[in-house]
């Protein structure tokens, strides 16, 4: 699968998880085997792990890993909830993570209809979620499956993103910055507002959509988590989702593997402000 | 970090490239489908409510609405419904159905049995679900009506005090039992199923809303006790629990959201906030403890308080403090009286022993607090159940 779409759909749900089940990170077992696939990431920088998920029989490996951790753990959980503490379960969560980062492509497709597909699976995924809360993980296979196949032949490598002088890192961060803001909130709009998000990215690689430019979309970007407590989640998430789509369209690779860590950063100091209730957004907006 | 020429994939000519596109979209959604599948079949149900904790309290030939999660989206299972208590043992038809975001939404007509709490039970060709004094039918609502309310509830080693409590309570017989968050302090199995029992041996409904102690093991209390903010509709009252308990002291945009429609939809009700966190802070009559002890709500605050005065809340009940305080809706400390107008934001002391004294003031601790309403109006409350003060009549906020 493309880089982007692991991101969106294993990073980003495993921290969604992690803070719906209130994971702790209290160095635990569980919570050291539940990180481990983020924590190896330095390694992806190895010569010949740099060469391995190019192999398709590899991918392939991955893709069934993934897959099978995936339904693993959303039966054992269907209907139940996710004890963060448990070693079998956190294992599955491993799996996942590891078979992802196998089948993963550090190049995001240059084909626009593959993407457009791909988005519309991580929009799938998110939306699973309001059924079962391991949704998003539950797309990734299909989201490796889509792309194993797909027709655009090897990516031309490009340059990294510069739009508004900012740097792919910086992309993500903002772009976790601003992504889960309802998650906070409670389950429903989370997700909800997440697979509109990832349906508007979608649309930003659609003919006549792609080709806009915005003079400094990163720059509204990074005001969207303010815009959040204002905004309807139905015009705010897609908002934000047109801008990703935007921003991440020329972020096509190589993506560095520290690249997640910059999403990562994004989600937790999010997390942290909560809504930014915490720190400035006292003042904006009435809490005091 | 460059890649090496020869890691890029090599194109492939066997198939043509719309074929492979096909192939890998078909496959793509194929899987997708399946593991939908091999995750949800047989298709099986949890139920989010009624439930201990969020009940539905009616007359019999009411409508009740049970809310269900499905093992498999936009399916249910054959169901059969019953409710049953000391009173008798009824089936349930079902009226009608329909899909929300998160399950289905099954409305049924509340059989004729006599007043008391009944187990809701729910059979279906692989599970077989009991859930203790999830319904209440009561015909007529009395002028007086008189609800308690605890919190921080005992830690383990202190399970006499609960046990103690219920038992008062089969004396008192309260119209209802709110219970405001920290209800399982270590985590423990044991201990919240301990609560479980306990309070499921009430006679009278138990209204439920989440404290920061539930985080301790968050999957057990959604297990157990299950929603965040929920309404109850309570004969002339309606109960809002609100959860302001996720991390963090505040209220969220969607949860404000939430309860000023829930405050716009009365219908004639009065409304009773309660959520785990004391609205205000301890102000300058706390001793220098309460600043380690004594969180507050942060977001929304003012918000919140504007919104009980324009929906004219009678009271606002919290915990969290393990101390006893009344504030009026300035802020201002009012000790533990209740004769002044406007909504009273009320924090009550811990159940359990471990009583914090957070204001310079000797702490009056009685575990809970004794409320009565009159025509659906609050005419009293206290901590104290020897000397209620003041009796007074309050009359509308």
């Amino acid at each position: 699968m493309s880089f982007t779409a692991w991101l969106f759909l294993y990073v980003a749900g495993l921290m969604e998880l992690a803070i719906r089940y209130r994971m702790s990170l209290g160095g635990k077992l569980t919570t050291l085997v539940i990180l481990l696939p983020l924590l190896s990431l330095p390694l992806l920088s190895l010569p010949f792990l740099v060469r391995l998920p190019r192999r398709r029989g590899v991918r392939v490996v991955g893709t069934v890993l993934a897959l099978i951790c995936a339904v693993a753990i959303a039966r054992a959980l269907s209907l139940d909830f996710w004890d963060t503490n448990r070693l079998d379960l956190g294992w599955l969560s491993a799996g996942i993570g590891f078979g992802g980062l196998l089948a993963v492509d550090r190049y995001d497709s240059a084909d626009q209809k593959l993407r457009v597909a791909e988005w519309l699976l991580v929009s799938g995924g998110w939306l699973l979620m309001l059924w079962n809360p391991f949704g998003p993980w539950l797309a990734l296979a299909p989201a490796s499956a889509l792309v194993m196949f797909r027709s655009d032949g090897p990516p031309a490598p490009q340059t990294a993103v510069t739009t508004a002088g900012l740097s792919p890192a910086w992309l993500l961060f903002w772009i976790g910055m601003a992504l889960p803001k309802p998650w906070w909130d409670s389950d429903v709009s989370g997700a909800l507002a997440t697979a509109l998000w990832a349906l508007a990215v979608a649309g930003a690689h659609l003919p006549g959509v792609r080709d806009l430019t915005l003079p400094k979309p990163l720059l509204i970007l990074s005001l969207l988590p303010l815009l959040y407590p204002w905004m309807p989640l139905w015009i705010w998430a897609p908002l934000l989702g047109v801008l990703c789509g935007w921003a991440l369209r020329r972020a096509a690779g190589p993506w560095h593997w520290s690249a997640p860590y910059a999403l990562l950063a994004g989600l937790m100091l999010s997390y942290g402000l909560h809504s930014n209730l915490q720190w400035f957004g006292l003042l904006v907006w009435g809490a005091r | 970090m460059s890649v090496p020429a020869e890691s890029l994939p090599k194109s492939r000519h066997s198939m043509s490239s719309g074929s492979r596109a096909l192939l890998g979209v078909l496959l793509a959604a194929a899987l997708l489908l399946l593991s939908v599948l091999a995750v949800g079949w047989p298709p099986q149900v949890r139920i989010e409510a009624p439930r201990l904790g969020l009940p539905w309290i009616d007359r019999p030939g009411g409508t009740m609405e049970i809310r269900f999660v499905s093992s498999l989206p936009l399916v249910l299972p054959g169901m059969e419904l019953f409710l049953e208590g000391s009173g008798g043992n009824a089936a349930m038809a079902v009226k009608a159905q329909r899909w929300e975001a998160t399950g289905a939404v099954v409305s049924v007509l509340l059989p004729t049995l006599p007043d008391g709490g009944y187990a809701l039970r729910v059979r279906t060709t692989t599970q077989d679900l009991v859930l203790p004094k999830a319904v209440f039918l009561r015909r007529a609502w009395p002028a007086v009506l008189h609800i308690a309310q605890i919190a921080d509830l005992p830690p383990p080693g202190r399970e006499n005090l609960m046990r103690r409590f219920v038992a008062e309570m089969r004396l008192r017989r309260p119209d209802a039992v709110l219970v405001t968050g920290d209800i399982n302090y270590t985590g423990s199995e044991t201990n919240i199923n301990f609560m479980h029992a306990e309070l499921a041996a009430l006679d009278a409904p138990v209204i439920m809303t989440a404290g920061n102690h539930e985080r301790e093991a968050w999957h057990r209390y959604l297990r157990v006790f299950g929603a965040r903010d929920h309404r109850t509709n309570f004969g002339p009252l309606a109960i809002l629990s609100v959860d302001s308990a996720h991390g963090r002291d505040a209220l969220t945009p969607s949860t404000f959201r939430w309860l000023s429609g829930e405050l716009n939809r009365l219908g004639g009700r009065t409304a009773i906030v309660q959520m785990h966190h004391p609205i205000f802070p301890p102000g300058s009559t706390a001793n220098s403890e309460a600043g380690g002890t004594g969180g507050y709500l942060h977001g929304y605050r003012q918000a919140f308080i504007d919104l009980c005065r324009q929906h004219k809340v009678a009271l606002v009940l919290s915990g969290h403090w393990h101390q006893d305080a009344v504030f009026d809706s300035e802020g201002r400390f009012r000790a533990d009286r209740s004769d002044f107008p406007g909504t009273k934001f009320v924090t009550t002391t811990a159940l359990g022993a471990d009583v914090r004294q957070v204001f310079d003031r000797s702490p009056v601790r009685n575990g809970y607090r004794w409320m009565e309403f009159v025509d659906g109006q609050l005419t009293s409350f206290s901590s104290d159940p020897r000397n209620p003060v003041p009796s007074t009549a309050l009359g509308a906020p």
